[in-house]
């Protein structure tokens, strides 16, 4: 059964009932909210989404409305992670983005049994192509191209999670989660995506999200073996876009940085990243918005590793 | 009485083999409330009941585990760095709290959160230590001109200090007890142990410590895992001669009211095993007749259910007593009610924003 089995109505009552627990990536989640308009945002984004009733939840969530003058003005949304609030209240409207924003604080924060790294990571022919990059640098745009044209799979738009002994890329399916002007690019590559609404005004400008493709949603406990890590760039005027290859120090370096849990597993942390530099190839990608050209450039890539 | 499970399962780790499925579920969330999933990896590992954990949720025992061993290892880099810069001034501080209980091997340490590190140094060497300490990279954080003066004069410590590289804060004390509150005693009247090269309060001074902490709160969120903390403090007396000289210091020291709650509470919620002499040793401390129904009515409450937004109005109301309670300790009113009024219209005004460096 999927979140898509239920209708509107029913989605909601269970909402502001005993919760509905979901696989949300790799975890099973229970969200409980008073607010309506989350029952519509989860069917958007979530609908593939198996239903997990009767069995264990990691991840126990309520999104609550401010109490107070706040019920009538203005009105906000709190993320509740079992009666803990990790963040500050946001405008209500944005519920969905707050709620993604949160289940990636569980795992960053919680989740201590593998390397959790702050990059994207889709997957073809077996092997996981990690997109680390800082903010802006367009990782989730590409992110998008490879997985909605390309014929990826989808592992994760936000944290990339290795094996400490077997160095594999554990997969993390979720909605992508796009910024600003890469909605309406990544809404313009095909006909049919399901985006979320477009929520303006947040701490991150405009946020809309794609839903995870259903095969992605499925195989969620298929391992990805090392293959590709490639640091993109967006640089105007890089036609078609630009490789070089990256020495393994250096990326050593840049994934233990962008780890958020690299100094509390410590050796192990170590071992997962160079076990599985071992097997893979590093790259970094200049590329100038041509998503077709750069789905295209990374998928020859691919094939040869 | 209704009891909670993590209560029950603090008393008594084996009733976890009893629990069903979904009281496996609250348990967990219940672990997380308090921040006591790592004590609980630690109480299943030394009674055997690991295997009983359902194995879909025995990732986040293990991951708190992971998290303590992590915080751990890290304190004792952190407190080598802070004795090295100290020793230039030819000051050897006393660790205080979760350094003190993992250098002295209490059991209090296993499963423990460590956030941060607290030292405590003579007033006289205060200066020269803050100055060793701004050389070797420790800057207070940013903060309003008025805070930092209330630090100052009133507090028991300096405002905290944070490293510009490790980020590892530090909270340098010169009492135990802010200086205005009415349980506050003269720190030359401390005992210290040494442990294995670092200098600690005595067993029954960190005990001490402890419930002076834990009692003069205004704030619980973690409170049940400080009175789990006090259980296994208390659980390592295990003469009546250790009780015994318990009684004595807290006498001497003048906190008998503080020990006298901390024995109380922590027998009638996580039955700890306190010797009845000790128990009726502690009621000369006792509060008069209403008062102590007021406190039976709310710490009760308030140690075990932290403060959240889906509370019940009773526990709110537990809450908000003892938050009152903690200032009006603190400080005495003449004190307190300009402070308070000033807090209140720095959050009004939003000059609260507006910090200033140091």
């Amino acid at each position: 059964m999927t979140l898509s089995d239920y209708s509107l109505s029913q989605l909601n009552s269970r909402l502001s009932g005993d919760g509905v627990c979901f696989r949300s990536g790799r975890f099973v989640s229970r969200i409980r909210s008073p607010i309506t308009e989350v029952a519509a945002d989860l069917l958007r984004v979530y609908s593939g989404a198996e239903v997990c009733e009767d069995q264990f939840v990691d991840f126990d969530i309520e999104l609550l409305p401010s109490g107070g003058y706040r019920r009538f003005y203005k009105p906000q949304v709190n993320f509740s992670f079992n009666g803990y609030l990790p963040f500050q209240p946001l405008p209500q409207e944005q519920s969905l983005p707050l709620m993604e924003w949160g289940l990636n604080w569980c795992v960053s924060n919680h989740f201590q049994q593998a390397l959790v790294i702050h990059a994207a990571v889709v997957e073809k022919y077996g092997r996981a192509l990690i997109l680390p990059g800082q903010p802006g640098a367009g990782k989730s745009t590409l992110c998008a191209a490879l997985v909605s044209v390309g014929g990826f799979r989808l592992l994760s738009d936000e944290l990339t999670i290795i094996d400490c002994h077997s160095a594999q890329v554990l997969p993390n399916p979720r909605p992508i989660s796009l910024k600003n002007k890469a909605i309406d690019i990544v809404a313009g590559l095909q006909s049919g995506l399901n985006l979320s609404r477009t929520v303006r005004d947040t701490q991150k400008g405009s946020v809309a999200l794609l839903q995870a493709p259903p095969g992605s949603v499925a195989s969620w406990n298929l391992t990805a073996s090392p293959g590709l890590i490639v640091f993109p760039k967006f640089k105007a005027g890089s036609e078609g876009g630009t490789l070089q290859e990256l020495s393994k120090g250096e990326t050593f370096l840049q994934l233990a940085n962008q780890s958020f849990n690299y100094p509390i597993l410590a050796e192990q942390g170590f071992n997962a990243i160079s076990r599985h530099l071992d097997q893979a190839q590093c790259y970094r990608f200049d590329y100038d918005g041509d998503l077709t050209a750069a789905v295209d450039a990374l998928d020859g890539l691919m094939q040869d590793v | 009485m209704f009891e909670k499970l993590i209560v029950r399962a603090l008393k008594n780790p084996s009733e976890v083999k009893e629990f069903t499925p979904a009281q496996w579920q609250e348990f967990l969330s219940q672990g997380y409330q308090t921040g006591l999933l790592a004590r609980f990896y630690f109480l299943f590992k030394t009674q055997t009941l690991l295997q009983f954990v359902p194995p879909p949720l025995s990732w986040h025992f293990n991951s708190a585990h992971a998290l303590s061993l992590a915080h751990r290892r890290d304190i004792r880099i952190e407190v080598e760095h802070i004795e090295r810069a100290l020793k230039m001034v030819g000051i050897q501080p006393v660790l205080l709290k979760g350094v003190a209980y993992d250098l002295a091997q209490d059991k209090v340490a296993e499963g423990r959160v460590f956030s941060d590190v607290d030292i405590f140094i003579s007033k006289t060497e205060l200066a020269s230590a803050e100055h060793a300490l701004g050389l070797h990279g420790w800057n207070m954080g940013k903060m309003t001109a008025y805070d930092r003066s209330y630090y100052r004069r009133w507090m028991h410590e300096l405002p905290p200090m944070i490293h510009r590289e490790r980020g590892m804060t530090l909270d340098v004390h010169h009492s135990l007890l802010p200086v205005t509150c009415r349980y506050a005693f003269d720190p030359t009247e401390l005992q210290f142990d040494v442990s294995n090269g670092h200098c600690v309060l005595s067993l029954i001074d960190r005990i001490i410590h402890a419930f002076c902490h834990l009692l003069m709160e205004s704030e619980f969120e973690k409170g049940l895992r400080d009175l789990s903390d006090l259980d296994l403090l208390f659980r390592q007396l295990d003469t009546a001669a250790q009780w015994n000289q318990l009684l004595t210091r807290t006498e001497q020291l003048g906190v008998g009211r503080l020990c006298f709650y901390a024995l109380r509470y922590v027998h009638l919620v996580l039955a700890t095993p306190v010797p009845d002499f000790v128990l009726q040793g502690s009621q000369r401390w006792a509060p008069s007749a209403p008062v102590l129904g007021l406190m039976d009515w709310a710490f009760p409450k308030v140690l075990v259910n932290a403060l959240s937004m889906t509370a019940s109005w009773r526990i709110k109301l537990a809450h908000f007593l003892l938050y009152l309670r903690g200032h009006w300790l603190r400080m005495p009113l003449h004190l307190l009610a300009p402070h308070l009024a000033r807090k209140a219209w720095m959050r009004i005004s939003g000059s609260a924003e507006q910090e200033t460096a140091i």
